[in-house]
């Protein structure tokens, strides 16, 4: 456990020195591989899919804040679906819009999540989303979850059903949209994976909240029973041909990734290197502002043997996390 | 000569400047009345483009039964169910926001309220000298 810990500190002072860097490559990485996904998945527009072009994109994309990746992937998906048809680009847009205008106007911060729910579904660990959004995030960021999931089911259908979508006609077309809007309204899976989400979301943030021991692990391991038992239910309630060991792999796969997360994120203490400049009546001040970073190592543990249910550290205090 | 301490509060506050700063001189420079306004006034507008997309919507997918009824319906009785809608949505919206961006005035302030006092600090240090 203690390299592990001082592999943790290790990788903390490589970020904290190299931010700058490191910010531009992830964010590269991941717009790419958003890129990537979304082409596999509805890669109708040949000229998206060329390797050049998605480089470019995923470059302007990292130098580019955050949000800037997620208008560029739904540009993407509605770029690849017109060639497609001209229903299901208005379905989507439809979606994108009402996403953009009436909900991201208040929270900005928690944009990524609506690109990152769909990337999840489609490497099969959905339920990291809502346990790593309650530890990390707060409980508005159901909203953008929502949205993914949403965002996710609808390219999922389109990209099943590609080939019932191409109408030819005014009247094909307009049938054509009454379907699609209305599978995807009725789709009683994708209303259960909201509510199931919103809820273990919600229960992971309160417990992580809450000031007890082990607070993190606790708020994992909940999380993740509340969103078994939830989908569970919803699965019996409403028959949505949901694999029973499929949810219960998928599951525990997501809490072995969010434990990585916790590992990471738990106590994510570290403050920026600043790079400032001001002045004042007689100097010009270029100032590099170095956190300090401390490596805590742990006070040893004295255990009295012959005193019941002692547990305090040499300097006399309580040994809590 | 440098003084040390100084530098180190500048730098501080140079700092927030660059990252809370940033966002807070832009709603600094209103009055909460005003900042609070603009802002639903942004949202009425956003909330009116939403209504009109999802008419539109609304109107494809019930394509044929409009084109049926577009003669025999209650144009005044329609006309008044879509204006309750409206006001419904854009109403809900704005209340939202309004409460929205109250509170994050107030917060804003507070934290120019620290930078303010930062600075008379810095002022007082000038003084000494």
């Amino acid at each position: 456990m203690t390299s592990l810990l001082e592999l943790r500190e290790y990788i903390k002072n490589f970020y904290v020195k190299y931010e700058i860097y490191i910010t531009y490559i992830w964010k590269f990485l991941l717009s790419f591989i958003a890129f990537v996904m979304i082409g596999n998945k509805v890669g109708f527009q040949g000229s998206l899919t060329k390797l050049p072009i998605l480089l470019m994109a995923a470059l302007l994309c990292s130098i580019m804040p955050t949000n800037f990746m997620v208008f560029v992937s739904a540009g993407f998906i509605l770029g690849h679906l017109y060639k497609l048809s001209m229903q299901c680009t208005v379905v989507a847009l439809i979606v994108f819009l009402l996403m953009f205008l009436l909900y991201f106007r208040f929270s900005p911060k928690d944009t990524l999540a609506v690109m990152l729910t769909p990337m999840a579904f489609y490497l099969s660990i959905p339920y990291v989303m809502p346990i790593a959004l309650g530890l990390l995030g707060s409980p508005s960021s159901v909203i953008s979850m929502s949205f993914g999931v949403i965002v996710s089911f609808m390219i999922s259908y389109i990209s099943v059903n590609a080939t019932a979508l191409t109408a030819s006609n005014i009247e094909e077309t307009a049938n054509q949209f009454q379907t699609i809007i209305s599978e995807l309204l009725g789709n009683k899976q994708m209303w259960m994976y909201v509510v199931c989400f919103g809820i273990t979301l919600i229960v992971v943030y309160l417990i992580r909240r809450m000031s007890v021991d082990h607070s993190w692990t606790v708020a994992i391991i909940v999380g993740a029973l509340t969103d078994i038992i939830c989908l569970l239910v919803g699965d019996l309630m409403y028959t949505t041909q949901l694999s029973f060991a499929g949810v219960i792999v998928q599951s525990l796969l997501a809490v072995c990734v969010v434990f990585v997360i916790k590992f990471f994120a738990f106590n994510l203490d570290y403050t920026r290197i600043e790079k400032v400049q001001f002045e004042d009546d007689e100097y010009y001040y270029y100032v590099k502002a170095v956190p300090k970073v401390t490596v805590s190592t742990p006070a040893p543990k004295v255990k009295q043997i012959n005193k019941a249910n002692v547990s305090r550290d040499y300097r006399g205090r309580d040994r809590g996390e | 000569m440098l003084n040390e301490e100084r530098v180190i509060l500048m730098t501080r506050m140079a700092a927030f400047e660059q990252h809370e700063g940033k966002k807070n001189n832009a709603i600094n420079s209103y009055f909460r009345s005003d900042y609070v306004g603009y802002e639903v006034l942004k949202s009425i507008i956003s909330a009116t483009i939403v209504y009109l997309i999802l008419v539109a919507a609304y109107v494809m997918y019930h394509f044929s039964d409009v084109l049926q009824d577009i003669y025999n319906t209650d144009v005044m009785g329609t006309a008044r169910k879509y204006l309750v809608y409206y006001i419904a949505l854009v109403g809900v919206y704005s209340l939202i926001s309004g409460v929205y961006y109250s509170i994050r005035y107030r917060k804003m302030r507070g934290s120019m309220r620290a930078y303010y006092a930062c600075l008379k600090k810095l002022g007082r240090m000038y003084e000494k000298e």
